[in-house]
């Protein structure tokens, strides 16, 4: 089980403070009307969700008492879904292939301890995307704009 | 006994209080961490504060507050850690771990840009004595 979670460590480091490969691929992402603003503002929403739920089903298991069957079924679709979203929609291809190698992980899992250990780590990375992901969004400007409009 | 930490933001050297007799546990797991590079974003809801996300968890809350200005707080629900730099209107509290004593106007100047030019570099590390 150390060995899918070291991986993930891994891929997670290498993005810590270099900017992931998968954030030039989504800066070639257009939407609507092509302009890319809408998929940039979306892939940071949808990275932010799986945050959360990480973080909560991660503190859920550090509780105990709970039965790890229901926690991994739970989380097997979650990722499933996010994995699909980040590669299908975002060109994420990075992040979707770490989402699969913890779902993949998820199956050998035999503790809550190591749900715990797999989950934190998927949520490290996750965030750490989406913090890149954040740094592609003119906030300042976008601010300006809005109160521009909606005045 | 006082314990400092310095955080290195532009040309900015800063000095900070740890709380250790307020909030011990997570002031060692800083310290352990140390240091620590971050890539600063704005916070978007809360004005003058800015944060980076830290590879690690602190699960156990402590010296949970709402910050005041030249705060440093941990926020689990994300892994950061808060810079609150200046006058604000804080969301809720958080785990309040240290204080900006030294040179807090630099770390201001410096950490207002963000807002407009995120992604600024910072390091927080051992006080050298």
């Amino acid at each position: 089980m150390q060995a899918p979670v070291d991986k993930i460590r891994v891929a997670r480091e290498a993005i810590w403070l270099n900017e992931p490969a998968d954030i030039a691929r989504l800066r070639t992402r257009k939407g609507a009307r092509n302009q890319g603003a809408s998929a940039v503002l979306y892939a940071a929403m949808k990275l932010g969700q799986l945050v959360t739920f990480l973080n909560h089903l991660r503190g859920v298991a550090r509780q105990g008492g709970v039965d790890l069957g229901t926690m991994k079924a739970v989380t097997d679709p979650l990722l499933e879904f996010y994995a699909n979203t980040y590669g299908g929609f975002y060109q994420m291809t990075d992040t979707a292939a770490a989402v699969r190698q913890a779902k993949a992980a998820l199956r050998e899992v035999k503790t809550l301890e190591e749900y715990a250990a797999l989950t934190g780590e998927l949520s490290l990375y996750i965030g750490r995307m989406d913090y890149w992901v954040d740094l592609l969004i003119p906030w300042a400007k976008f601010g300006e704009v809005y109160e521009q409009i909606m005045r | 006994m006082r314990k400092e930490i310095t955080i290195l933001i532009g040309k900015e050297e800063c000095t900070v209080d740890l709380l250790t007799d307020l909030a011990p546990r997570t002031c060692r797991i800083i310290e352990d961490a140390l240091p620590l590079t971050g890539i600063l974003s704005h916070a978007k809801l809360v004005d003058r504060e800015v944060f980076f996300q830290v590879p690690f968890f602190i699960d156990e809350p402590e010296n949970m507050k709402v910050s005041e200005k030249g705060e440093l707080a941990y926020w689990n629900a994300r892994q950061t850690l808060c810079i609150f730099f200046d006058d604000m209107v804080p969301l809720g509290p958080v785990t309040t771990f240290g204080r900006i004593t030294g040179n807090l106007a630099g770390l201001q100047r410096e950490a207002a840009e963000v807002w407009e030019k995120p992604g600024k570099r910072m390091v927080i590390k051992a006080k050298q004595r």
